[in-house]
């Protein structure tokens, strides 16, 4: 009997071993894990980078924490992004403005030239660079990239006025014009990770009538039920 | 805020704010046009004819491309109007980025006249 106990206790020992508890409630497994994100429009599969440690981290905190379950889409713009992560949209009253919730701390840029905003990136949410000369990301807003598609001369526009003669990478630029994007955001904005699935359910989102600027807040609630880390 | 930002919509939104505040009306594409026009011109008149009119949009066109190389003016006639000569063609856009394309470079001259 004895014997049966420390084969188990030893057992147990091998598994925690193998999957040690890091900070915020992860485990080293938790980190080559997707997240599946249930909507009112249906499911989302994202995938996060492990090029952006701090966001990926924070991003799963929040997951396994249930910090965006029954959070709102509070920001949805057709042909650019859809947005959520606001904690005060949980009890939000029709209407009401939001876009101003989160965590009381801020989440240092976390730029790579290699992420970039094609379609279906998911990307960080920010104050503005007035107040935001770092580019710190929110604790928890986050985007996804509906976008458009670019022509060469709309690229070689976007790079004279709103890059600031920055170039855009040749295997970027052919992504924008073939699959679309929202390359002014580039390097402005963290991008930590994409949609593997459910684009289709970006799409419907994106469509939802609003209640235009400045809110830009869908007319009929579109929550996010659940999201959870799941195995890929 | 914590917003990614269309940063060419809020500039656009600011630039109509501050000519609300000056004209008391939101001036739509055409007006501004005709703005930019009349500034080029330099000489605010009473009335002008239609055809004097399309011809301010026309000037206001030439001027705002100019700033990036696409006109360059090529003489003032007798009457006061400009005349443009046109360097390069106009880049293929689709119309969205065409609307783009233009409030980009009314956004840069109006900084440039230090509105």
């Amino acid at each position: 009997m004895r014997f049966g106990i420390s084969l188990l206790v030893l057992a147990v020992i091998t598994i925690y071993s193998c999957n040690p508890r890091l900070a915020g409630g992860l485990r080293k497994h938790d980190l080559h894990k997707d997240v599946e994100m249930i909507t009112t429009r249906g499911t989302i599969i994202l995938r996060l980078s492990d090029s952006t440690p701090l966001h990926s981290g924070n991003f799963r905190t929040l997951v396994k924490k249930g910090y965006y379950d029954s959070i709102l889409f509070h920001r949805v713009i057709r042909r650019f992004m859809i947005q959520a992560g606001d904690p005060n949209s949980k009890h939000a009253t029709a209407g009401a403005s939001l876009g101003d919730g989160g965590p009381a701390y801020t989440v240092p840029a976390e730029f790579r030239t290699f992420l970039f905003h094609k379609r279906g990136a998911l990307a960080a949410a920010r104050e503005g660079d007035d107040v935001n000369p770092q580019k710190a990301s929110s604790g928890s807003q986050f985007y996804i990239v509906q976008g458009k598609v670019f022509s060469p001369a709309g690229l070689d526009s976007i790079e004279q006025f709103r890059l600031k003669g920055r170039k855009i990478p040749e295997d970027q630029r052919a992504v924008y014009q073939s699959l679309g994007g929202a390359p002014h955001l580039d390097q402005g904005y963290t991008v930590f990770g994409e949609v593997i699935r459910g684009m289709d359910v970006v799409d419907s989102i994106a469509a939802a009538p609003t209640s235009g600027r400045p809110n830009d807040r869908p007319l009929q609630e579109i929550r996010i039920l659940k999201m959870r880390l799941i195995n890929r | 805020m914590q917003q990614a930002q269309d940063d060419l919509q809020t500039r656009w939104w600011n630039l109509e704010a501050r000519l609300v505040e000056r004209f008391g009306k939101k001036p739509d594409m055409e007006t501004i046009l005709f703005l930019v026009g009349i500034q080029e011109f330099g000489e605010l008149r009473n009335k002008f004819s239609k055809e004097q009119k399309q011809d301010l949009m026309h000037i206001a066109v030439c001027s705002l491309f100019r700033q990036s190389g696409y006109y360059e003016l090529e003489r003032v006639d007798e009457d006061g109007w400009p005349h443009f000569r046109q360097l390069k063609a106009l880049p293929v856009m689709t119309m969205p980025e065409q609307e783009n394309f233009l409030k980009d470079h009314i956004l840069l001259y109006f900084e440039n006249i230090g509105f």
